[in-house]
């Protein structure tokens, strides 16, 4: 499967098919869930009207996890296996990635003024989601501050790989350090507890947000797959009149 | 050929020389912990009692400052004038001269610190025994502030504004080691005993972290190299 | 919509959110663009 969609030819052949299913996804699922997460689910029990701003929120955050994820992922495989195609995934995931967790505690911060009656508390979630955004810098400037793309792929796996290492640490000390935030209420061993009509919508948006990240990354490294071939061609052809004159 | 052992002690002498030879170095973390303590007690105001409520958290931060920029630079001269690549020739690879490096700069940024602390803390209204034992606190979390120092100093090595890119890839690293390291102080500074939750965690992560990064940073160096 | 007093808080996380992943969606495309014209540009200058 790996080896199989390694071949640059073959990865092409995939995105042209993959990347338009993906963006299909993410049209309809973020249609249906724009509109009933604003219109057609109840307002919640508790936290009124403003618990909509939930439908944004928790996809935002989830991807901002799954993104920095997958770029550990991929530098793993870019480390073991030496693909520069994962070298390229794992780039084209970081600003997304990056919005992803920006956007997270944006909508968390306005989602806390009426609820906690603040715009930022240092709360265990917001301010480790706040760190994973530092982590976000860092990476996107190693891949900045390295001007030949092989070298600084080589350094951005490493930086991956430790920060993600780092992360569960930097979760269990902010948690350590201070715990007033709700309990996660959508994954836990006893099944969902939030009412099917609220679920939905959060389940099509988050789909939306995977389809969307899953879109841009594959543009992203079509971008890029594109520039390199253009630059190796121009290489080449530099090359040749070189050779010719030699040869003369 | 070198064995591993006479390379450690080649580059500790070497890089300890020149630290004293050329009268800055050695002191230059510490006089950057003090200038930043002094600036902090300005900053926050001269009531003692404030200033010791505030003094666990002022020691950590200027503490990891100040080891974050002692070794922004440390691999560069290496690295220029190439005895790197002649080190990464030797047998063990860098490991040996990253295991110097590090000794060097435990000796001569953090050990003037920790040192220190205790008279710091005075200025800040702790007493001296309590300040103390917070710099033991100190001690226990240097380890991992240094191994994270030396991890971004190596991947930020040799490129432009690498001093402030090493901050930044190190902020969210060195969160954990604060956050226990600040918690840990204020338990020994308020009586409590120098064995707590907080410091045990927090030697756990000196010891993960002086585990974990000395492989990533011998392989950024090495990348460095090519 | 009408969310009483909620509203502002709503529209704004809602909006920045849209904003945000729109202007992530037209610098990608934006990118793509340009490198698949330059890799075009550059057959029909060569070979």
């Amino acid at each position: 499967m790996w080896s199989r969609f390694s071949n640059p030819a073959k990865f092409e052949g995939l995105a042209r098919v993959a990347a338009p299913v993906a963006m299909g996804v993410f049209a309809v699922c973020a249609a249906y869930g724009l509109v009933a997460g604003l219109f057609f689910a109840p307002a919640e029990q508790y936290q009124g009207e403003s618990a909509r701003i939930m439908y944004v929120h928790v996809p935002a955050a989830w991807m901002a996890m799954a993104a920095y994820s997958f770029i550990a992922l991929m530098s793993l495989v870019a480390f073991v296996w030496r693909h520069s195609l994962a070298d390229m995934a794992a780039r084209s995931a970081a600003t997304p990635g990056a919005v992803f967790t920006a956007l997270a505690l944006f909508t968390g911060a306005v989602w806390g003024k009426p609820t906690w009656g603040a715009f930022w508390v240092w709360d265990a979630r917001l301010t480790s989601m706040l760190l994973l955004l530092f982590v976000y810098f860092g990476y996107m400037a190693v891949w900045q501050a390295v001007p030949e793309q092989a070298r600084a792929a080589r350094f951005a796996r490493i930086l991956a790989l430790v920060g993600f290492i780092n992360i569960p640490i930097i979760k269990f000390s902010v948690e350590w350090w201070n715990s007033l935030h709700q309990p996660a209420s959508i994954i836990r061993a006893d099944g969902p507890t939030i009412d099917p009509s609220m679920l939905w919508p959060l389940l099509a948006m988050i789909t939306a947000y995977t389809a969307l990240f899953t879109w841009l990354v594959f543009l992203g490294m079509r971008a890029d797959l594109a520039r390199q071939r253009a630059e190796k061609r121009v290489a080449r052809k530099a090359s040749r009149p070189v050779a010719a004159v030699t040869q003369a | 050929m070198m064995g591993g052992l006479a390379i450690v002690g080649a580059v500790l002498a070497r890089d300890l020389k020149i630290a004293f030879r050329s009268g800055g170095g050695w002191f230059y973390a510490l006089f950057f912990f003090a200038v930043f303590t002094a600036l902090a007690a300005i900053a926050f105001g001269p009531a003692l009692s404030a200033l010791a409520a505030a003094a666990p958290a002022t020691l950590w931060l200027a503490a990891a400052l100040s080891i974050q920029f002692a070794a922004a630079g440390v691999f560069e001269d290496d690295l220029r004038d190439g005895s790197l690549r002649a080190f990464a020739a030797e047998q063990g690879g860098l490991f040996h001269y990253w295991l110097a490096k590090a000794g060097a700069l435990a000796l001569t940024a953090a050990a003037p610190m920790i040192i220190a602390a205790p008279f710091f803390l005075t200025m800040l209204g702790v007493p001296l025994a309590d300040g103390a034992r917070a710099a033991l606190i100190l001690l226990a979390g240097t380890p991992a502030l240094l191994m994270i120092a030396l991890l971004t100093a190596a991947l930020a090595g040799g490129l432009r504004a690498g001093g402030l890119l090493a901050t930044i890839i190190a902020a969210p690293f060195a969160a954990p080691p604060l956050i226990f390291g600040v918690s840990a102080a204020k338990i020994v500074i308020a009586g409590g005993g120098l064995v707590s939750p907080e410091s045990l965690i927090l030697g756990a992560l000196s010891l993960f972290m002086a585990a974990v990064t000395p492989a990533f940073a011998i392989a950024a160096l090495h990348i460095s190299l090519e | 919509m009408d969310f009483g007093s909620h509203t502002p808080y709503i529209v704004v996380a809602y909006g920045a959110s849209i904003v945000a992943l729109a202007g992530l969606i037209a610098m990608r495309l934006r990118r793509f663009k340009a490198a698949q014209r330059g890799e075009s540009e550059n057959r029909e200058a060569g070979d």
